[in-house]
Order: C-alpha cells, then structure tokens, then sequence
C-alpha cells in the first residue's frame, strides 16, 4: 500500500513534468533564431559564415541548446543594402516555405540589423519601397516576432566618417579588415547617410516590430586577443562620441526608437559582441532573455 | 525516507539551476539591468496595441523631433595623404589630441613626433600580421614585424596645443598622416535640400566652433571625392560659410569633403576635415497642392495633387498637427503611377485623433513627395507645410 503510494506520487511527477515539458518544447519550437550578418567582405558559404562570423557556440547559446531553430544568412557584404536585402529576403521566405508557422527572432550584428530595417519599414503596401524589387518583405513581417541589433550602428559609424574623409589611404581596411573606404557599404555607413536614411525610408514608424538595441561600450577586452588591438587602436583616431566597441559608439547603436528600444549596454567590443564568449556571453543572454 | 529523497531532489536540481544562471548573470556587468524581450513586448503591446494598419499611426514628439532634425556631421580630424615630405607641421589644437603616421607597406617607416617646444612625444608602432586569418575582424597587432605599420601616439599622452612636428627618419613610400584633434575646435557641417530635385542646387553649410564661439574669417573649400575640382565656401553671416553644389552634376550619393583653414581666437593655427554624404538625382515629378478633405467612419482623408513626368512607384508622406506643432498623427501613400495628374491620400486614423485629445485647428505639415522607384529615392522640389485644414471631428 504505501509503495503503491509513493509511486503514484513519483508517476504524478513524472506526468507533470513531462507535460510542462512537452509543452516547452512545442512552444520553442515555434520560433526560429534568424542570424543576419555585418559587413564583411563578398558573399560567403552559409557554413563559413556559421563557423567563421558567428561560431557555432553563439549559435548553440542563442537557440538554448538547439530548443528553437536557426537559419544563418549570406549576403554580399560589401553592397549597399537595398541591394543585398533582395538576397536576404529570398533566403528567408525559401525557410518560411519549409517551416510556414515559424515566429521568427531576428539576430542581427552591425550592417545586419542596417538590413532587417529596410526589410521591415517597406512591408507595407503604402511603404516607400514595399516589397523592393519583386522581394517579399510582408511574408517576413508577418513571420516576425522581434529584432535584437548587436552594435549595429543606427546612426552611422564614425569608422565609415574617417574612411569617407579619407581620399585614397587603405587606413581604415588596414586595421579593420571588414571596414574599408570606398565600398558601397562603406558609403551608406556614415552618420549623414543613416540619419538621413532615418528620416526618409527607415523611419521608425514604418515598422511596426519592435528592435532590441545592444551596445558595446569598451574596445580594448583582452591584450592577448588580437582583433582588440585593431579596434583598440582604431578607437585612438576615428571621431568617436563617447563610448563606442571599436566601430560603433554607443549612442549610435541605440539611435532608433520605438517600437523596441534599448536593450542592454555590454563590454564586449565589435567582435565579441557576436560571440558566445568573455566578457559579454551575448548568446547566453539571448538564449535567456532575448526569445 | 522516500519524501525526503524527493525533496532532497528537487533542492539539488534547484540549486544546479540558479548556479547556472549566476554564470550568465555574472559575465556581462550590467546584466542586473536586462529584462526579458518576451515581457517587454507584453508591456508595449498592453501600452499600445499594433496597428493592423501600415498607413498611418500615432507621431511622437520624439519621432516628429528626428524627422526634423537637420542632418549634420562633427569633426576634429584632419587627415593628410601622400605626404613625401620630410618634415611635416601638424597645427593641433586639442588637449587629448591621436596622432597617426601610417604606411600600408613600408614596416620599416620611422618618425620622430616632436611638440611646440621640441620635446619628443613617444609613437607605438603597429602592424598588420597577415598570418591571422583573414576573417577576424582585425589583423593589427602590437609591434613591427607585419605588414606596413602605423605609428600612433598613446591614448592617456596629453597635449600641448601648438604646432607638432613630424620628422620623417626612414620612409620607403609616402605616409599618411590621420589627427583626431580630441578637444579642439569641430568643423560642423551640414546640407539643406538634400535629396530633393532642386534646380537651384544643394547648399552646403559649414561652421568652425572654438567652444561655444563661431571662427570667423576662416578658409573653406569642398570637393566630392574622387575629384580634384574644388568648390570654395564664402562666410555668409558671422562664422556660417556656404556654396552651393550643383546637383546635376552627379546622380545617386557622391561624399563631399570639407577642408578648413582658420586661427582659433589663441591665436593656434587650425586644419579640419569633414565629409557629409549628399544625394542627388531627378524626381521627374511635382507636388502640386492640397486637395479635397473628407470624413469616413475610420478617417480623416486628406487629398495631394502631384503630377509625374516619368512612370513610377511615388511616395508621399504628411504629418497632422494641432495648432500649436503638437504631432497627431502620420500617414504615408504610395502608387505606382503613370506621366500625368494624379491624386495621393493621406488617411489619418480618427481613432488616433480622438485620442489626442485635438478636435479642430489641424495643420497638415512636412508633407513631401518621392520618387521612390529606385534607391536612393530623390524628393520633388516642392514641400507642403503648415497648411490648416478645415475639417474637425
């Protein structure tokens, strides 16, 4: 009687748990971690971009071990972004074809969260350039949840004001290898275009998602790291603001308003605010409060 | 026994789990500020529920505030490319000024850094190690021994305003010279009638600050990049300087560098550049007037005559204000439309505008009209402000 007892007690638990469970695994599996590349250089393999630009441990940290979905985009990197968000968009409505019910969390670093903007401000039929070029962006709205930005610079980016001020010298590429002077990303990367981008054709009120802003607010994170040294020293003579990751000041990474807002601030510079690793375990916290 | 195994169970499950979490809690400093987006979203959504509508939605004061802004760009740098010179001034004229002296190939380039009075202000060499991969983010890396180098003053060095002396020891190539004049004067400059299809061109501004006072007399000029063509800039009211750029010379986004010569009220010699990116192209299209006003169950329904010279998608967008500029509302349109007369409507949510609170004494402003068939889109010359409306609710 009593071990009849006790093991009723232990298979109420057990049924218990395995329906809260269930039901937590049938509600991460609704969602899919959409992640949007920064500028780089020309289109890459989605596996060189999985493994090289984001790692696969911020991928694993982000999804909480795999619950929810992934799909990593590629896109040329070195193009103005109406002209890549074409690119961006197929890729994304090629998954929603496969995967209809997703809810889709957009996790985007530097130029990527310059994409998901134009995306989701011109998904309306009285948008400016709604559906750009025979693109479906109002499938993606209508799939999207939310937009988390890691330092993407929504104000421009001080390290595209000093390559434009310059005329023929490789100093900004030099030091930062995905940043150079006269690409056409460069071009649309400085304060004056996104401000006035901001006014015209990404204006928060197009959108009607929210972005979740993060900012990186130090460069120099490990002397033994060497990409630190690049951004550290880059931080030395580009115009910065005030606090800024190396690329990106803080003020211009939190630059756009509602709907979303600002997120959180971390010490993690340009590079590792991509990463799953010290000091800002961005995929951890994604992983935890982003979804 | 067996309760007390399963409470004991449950507390060590329990503890596994906050020491987890504390790893996350404890890697990013700020992390007791982070909030969960699940429940940020609940509270946006409970504050204001989404639109189901794309055309039209509350204006914020902040929203109306950065649509308005004038766009501007701040330097402290001066940069100097393709020097071959061997002793080269640097007027600098910031306390917390960088001093870069760069190469892309030549490792072995030296310099000596001297200040106004002669005392050698130390450089950290830099260099480009070609053996990381090239998808990291940087290859630089303390010390020679790379590719090229970059000599650069240290972040905590502080300086003497005055003119700095570089003496080049050993060069291969030319060098280029990059100052970040940290707390000096900043060249501001900034551009109206950007974008728009404007036949009286676009006028560039510019103004030097020296704190909270303008440099006057100070020597201006712009070019695009790229081109050696200079355009100079003349000191229309007290320390503004203007010229203007003729737009059809050029289509799509050209960069504009701003060079400045001027002597700050010390009596320090000054040099500054700036760039400020314009927009440039044909509308093919006009703004003509404000048309009939209508009230539906749902809107107030404001007409815009527009005439297009060239087939195309036309984007036209307005505000709604009460008398005194307090935002109301917005709302955009946008058709694809054919040469001739044609009207666009800007639908303004009644639900919007009761509660607002304004029933009567609307201005329609900021209203524009873009030839948005292609990227950048150019605006029509024409724009509609402050125009009263008769209608009320």
């Amino acid at each position: 009687m009593l071990l009849g007892k006790a093991l009723g007690k232990y298979l109420l638990s057990f049924l218990m748990f395995a329906i809260f469970f269930a039901y937590g695994v049938q509600t991460a599996e609704a969602v899919t971690l959409v992640f949007v590349h920064g500028k780089g250089d020309k289109k890459d393999t989605v596996a060189n971009v999985t493994n090289n630009y984001w790692t696969t441990d911020m991928i694993r940290a982000s999804t909480r071990n795999y619950a929810a979905r992934s799909l990593v985009v590629s896109y040329d990197g070195t193009q103005y972004y109406w002209d890549t968000v074409g690119d961006i968009a197929t890729q994304v409505n090629n998954y929603l074809n496969s995967y209809p019910n997703e809810r889709l969390v957009f996790v985007t670093h530097s130029y990527g969260g310059i994409q998901m903007r134009f995306i989701l401000c011109n998904s309306s039929t009285s948008s400016p350039y709604y559906n750009y070029r025979g693109s479906n962006f109002a499938r993606i709205n209508a799939a999207t949840s939310h937009v988390i930005t890691l330092a993407t610079p929504h104000g421009g980016s001080a390290v595209a004001d000093l390559g434009s001020t310059l005329s023929n010298s490789a100093f900004t590429s030099w030091i930062v290898s995905l940043v150079d002077n006269n690409s056409n990303s460069s071009k649309v990367l400085t304060t004056s275009h996104l401000q006035y981008a901001g006014q015209n054709w990404l204006r928060d009120n197009q959108r009607t998602k929210s972005f979740y802003t993060v900012a990186g607010t130090n460069t120099l994170n490990h002397i033994y790291h060497l990409t630190d040294v690049g951004l550290g020293t880059l931080s030395l003579l580009a115009p910065f603001n005030g606090s800024n990751d190396g690329l990106v000041d803080v003020s211009s990474a939190h630059y756009i308003g509602a709907p979303g807002g600002d997120w959180f601030n971390t010490t993690a510079n340009h590079d590792h605010n991509r990463h799953n690793d010290d000091p800002g375990y961005i995929g951890d916290t994604i992983g935890q409060y982003g979804w | 026994m067996r309760k007390f195994g399963l409470l004991l169970t449950t507390v060590i499950l329990l503890v596994t789990a906050v020491a987890l979490t504390q790893r996350v809690e404890n890697s990013t400093p700020e992390k007791a500020k982070i909030k969960s987006i699940v429940q940020l979203e609940q509270e946006r959504l409970a504050k204001e529920p989404v639109s189901s509508r794309g055309d039209t939605g509350r204006l914020t004061q902040e929203a109306l505030q950065m649509e308005t802004d004038i766009v501007s760009v701040s330097s402290t740098l001066f940069v100097m490319e393709g020097v071959k010179a061997k002793n080269i001034k640097l007027p600098i004229s910031g306390e917390r000024a960088r001093i870069g002296v760069f190469s892309a190939e030549d490792s072995q380039l030296n310099v000596e850094l001297s200040d106004p009075r002669g005392s050698k202000i130390p450089v950290e060499p830099h260099s480009r190690n070609n053996a990381i991969p090239a998808y990291e983010m940087s290859q630089v890396v303390m010390g020679r021994g790379g590719e090229g180098v970059l000599l650069v003053t240290d972040r905590k060095q502080k300086m003497t305003p005055g003119n700095y002396t570089v003496n080049v020891v050993q060069a291969t190539t030319p060098v280029d010279i990059i100052v970040n004049d940290v707390g000096g004067p900043e060249l501001k400059v900034w551009l109206t009638d950007n974008g728009r299809d404007n036949s009286n061109g676009i006028t560039l501004f510019a103004q030097l600050k020296d704190g909270e006072k303008s440099i006057s007399g100070a020597q201006l000029q712009a070019k695009a990049k790229g081109s050696k063509a200079t355009l100079s800039l003349s000191e229309t009211s007290d320390g503004i300087y203007t010229t203007t750029i003729n737009s059809n010379d050029f289509q799509g986004i050209q960069t504009f560098v701003v060079e400045a010569k001027a002597t700050t009220t010390q009596g320090l010699q000054l040099l500054r550049h700036g760039a400020i990116d314009v927009i440039a192209g044909k509308a093919n299209a006009k703004l003509l007037s404000v048309g009939q006003e209508t009230l539906t169950d749902s809107d107030l329904v404001v007409e815009v005559n527009v005439k297009v010279s060239q087939a195309g998608r036309y984007y036209l967008r307005g505000n709604l204000l009460g008398t005194n500029n307090e935002p109301i509302a917005w709302s955009q349109d946008a058709q694809e439309l054919t040469p001739g007369n044609h009207t666009l409507k800007l639908r303004f949510a009644k639900d919007i505008i009761n509660n607002s609170g304004f029933s009567s004494g609307f201005k329609l402003s900021g209203v524009e009209l873009m030839n948005t068939t292609n990227m950048p889109g150019i605006k029509a010359a024409e724009k509609i402000d402050n125009f009263f409306l008769k209608s009320s609710l």
